[in-house]
Order: structure tokens, then C-alpha cells, then sequence
């Protein structure tokens, strides 16, 4: 599948998904940036998608997931902030050490580190070279959006590299 | 002369991170990087491009190749579910050929006999014969009753039919109107009354 038919047959389904995560999400531009999200899977899995019976589905089914995603992640994160500020203490106990001592052992990719969404952005621009508008047209989306998240993926590398 | 590649290099810099820059832009950025007058003050980002460069190409190399590396444990997973259920069916199919192997000797006339003279006949091949006979013969009685049973329910049919003809009040100015219509009407209510 080539991008004019990827924008022909994939791309019109856009409503539809947008709805879709619209009553998951309340934030637009999480949905924004779900349906994106959705699209650039889907393009990269292009070769494939003949041996679905239903693309619409497979799409309306990975939007739900990842909605559901976020909301999970969501809660964990308020509950992350409410653990971390009940145990603030410098105190170096064994648990602290074996804690740091795995977190020493698990060196996690730079690229694992950051959401979805910015992961495929990023791989596009710069594993294959697509321009901004590129991906604009394949996910339906206006170049801004696009170039918001790329935006913040360099930006969340640069804090990782800076913090390292 | 170097105040002003700096600047524009700042500046690419600011659009880079702001999403803002095209591939051609991008490849400016890698090759000021690469080379060795980066000055001190941009010092730090030498790493963050080498990375943007050529490390994302590489991460992504290496998580392909490691789902491609979990890939085949997944389907020979998959093939020994396959084998393992094949070789359940095949035995749940070769146990029950056995059991059914065996004849099973359910007999219908068993312990039937058959008193001649006062001599009491257990022999079974003597009188299957004729107990076989003697079966098919009632079986043929009942087939007749049910076939008089039969005539008699449609005769008695016939019968009550009749008489309601014939007691029917509006039957004779049925009879007696030619009018097409008005039979029409007619029969409706007879037999909405006699049904």
C-alpha cells in the first residue's frame, strides 16, 4: 500500500477515531494526538493491513486501547506524585541501595523512554526521513500538530541527554 | 565570520527543537557537529546530535531485531499447541474406535422362546424365524387399525359437516340468492358462526 492509497482508504476513517477517543478523553489534544498516533501505526504496518478483514476495526479498536492507555497511565502517574512526596528522606537504607543498584542494572534505551506517539514520530523524521507535512497528510493532521509533537520528543531527548 | 555561522547555527538549533526544521536543515546541523570547530559553548550538544544522527537508527535496529528474536519462540510455541492437540485427537479417536470395535451384542430378542408340545424352545436360530414373523405380523395390524381409525375420523368429519348444512338457517338463502357479493357475505358468517 502506497501513500496515495494509504490517504485515500486509511485517512477518511479520521472522524470516525476522533470520536472515538472523544469519549474516552476529554483533553482534544489527546485525542489529537491518540488519532495520530493510530495512523502512523497503521502506516507502518501498511503492508499488512490487506490481511485484516476490516481496517476500520483494527483502527477503532488500537484507539481504544490506546485511550484506555493513557487514562491508566494517567491515574499512575497521580498516584507516582502522591508516593513521591510521602517519602522524601535521604537516608541510605539497603532497600534504597538494591533499588538503585537495579535501576543501575537496567539501562533502558533512550527511545523507550518517551510515549508512543513521539517513539513513531521520531522514527519517521529521523530513521526515515520523512518531512513534517509527510506525516501531516498520512496521519490528517495539520503540519503544527505534527511538529508540536516532534517538538517535544527532541525536547524530552535533550533533557535525557543533558540529565545523563 | 565565525559570530555569524554561529548565530544561523543557533538559530537552526532553535528551530530544530521547535519541530520547525526540513531534512536538508537537519543534515546542516549533523555536519557542523561533526566537525571538530563546534565551539565550546555548543560543546554539550555534540552528543544529543550524534544521537538524533545515526543512534535513534541504531535503537530502532535493535528493538527490530529483538522482536524478531522473540518472533520464532512465539510460533514454535504456537506449532507444539498444534502438535499437542493433534496428538489428543488423534488418541481420543483411537480410543473411541476401540470401544466401538468391540460388537456390541445387544440383542432384542434375547431370552425369548417359544413353547411347543410343552417343550419350552430357547434355541435362538430355531425361532428368530418366527418370532421375525410374528413381529411383522402385528406390526401390519397396527398399520390396518391405523388406516381404519383414519377413515373413520374423516367420515365422522364428513358427517358433522353435514349437519351443520343442514340445520344451518342461513344455507337456504344462500341457496336461494344469486347475487355474487351477497354469497360472499354470507359464507363469512356461516362459517365465522359454525367454525
Amino acid at each position: 500500500m502506497e501513500k496515495e492509497q494509504f490517504k485515500i482508504e486509511i485517512v477518511p476513517l479520521r472522524d470516525k477515531l476522533a470520536g472515538c477517543a472523544r469519549r474516552l478523553l476529554d483533553d482534544p489534544e489527546e485525542v489529537e494526538d491518540v488519532v495520530q498516533e493510530v495512523f502512523l501505526k497503521l502506516w507502518y504496518i501498511r503492508e499488512e493491513l490487506s490481511n485484516y478483514n476490516s481496517v476500520e476495526a483494527l483502527a477503532m479498536q488500537t484507539t481504544k486501547h490506546l485511550c484506555l492507555n493513557r487514562l491508566k497511565s494517567f491515574q499512575f502517574r497521580q498516584k507516582e506524585q502522591l508516593t513521591e512526596s510521602v517519602s522524601i528522606s535521604d537516608e541510605v537504607t539497603p532497600y534504597s541501595q538494591l533499588e538503585q543498584k537495579d535501576s543501575v542494572n537496567q539501562v533502558m534505551r533512550i527511545i523507550d523512554r518517551l510515549p508512543g506517539l513521539q517513539q513513531i514520530i521520531l522514527r519517521m523524521k529521523h530513521v526515515d526521513g520523512y518531512e513534517v507535512e509527510e506525516i501531516a497528510t498520512l496521519t490528517g493532521s495539520t503540519p503544527e500538530a505534527v511538529r508540536m509533537n516532534l517538538s517535544r520528543a527532541r525536547r524530552r531527548v535533550k533533557e535525557l541527554f543533558f540529565k545523563m | 565570520m565565525q559570530t555569524e555561522k554561529q548565530k544561523h547555527i543557533e538559530e537552526l538549533l532553535e528551530r530544530f527543537f521547535d519541530g520547525e526544521t526540513s531534512n536538508t536543515e537537519e543534515q546542516e546541523l549533523y555536519s557542523f557537529f561533526n566537525s571538530p570547530e563546534v565551539p565550546e559553548a555548543l560543546e554539550s550538544y555534540r552528543s544529543v546530535f550524534g544521537y538524533f544522527e545515526t543512534g535513534i537508527k541504531e535503537e530502532f535496529h535493535e528493538k527490530i531485531v529483538e522482536n524478531e528474536r522473540s518472533f520464532p519462540w512465539k510460533s514454535v510455541k504456537k506449532w507444539l499447541w498444534v502438535g499437542i492437540s493433534v496428538a489428543a485427537s488423534i488418541l481420543l479417536f483411537l480410543v473411541y474406535t476401540f470401544r466401538t470395535e468391540q460388537p456390541d451384542p445387544f440383542n432384542p430378542y434375547e431370552g425369548s422362546y417359544i413353547v411347543r408340545n410343552g417343550v419350552r424352545i430357547t434355541n435362538m436360530d430355531e425361532i428368530l424365524p418366527e418370532l421375525e414373523y410374528t413381529v411383522r405380523e402385528v406390526e401390519d395390524r397396527q398399520e390396518q387399525a391405523e388406516q381404519i381409525a383414519g377413515y373413520l375420523s374423516r367420515k365422522e368429519k364428513q358427517l358433522r359437516e353435514q349437519e351443520i348444512n343442514a340445520t344451518n338457517p342461513y344455507r337456504k338463502i344462500l341457496e336461494d340468492n344469486p347475487n355474487k357479493y351477497f354469497r360472499q357475505e354470507m359464507k363469512t358468517i356461516l362459517y365465522s358462526e359454525y367454525k
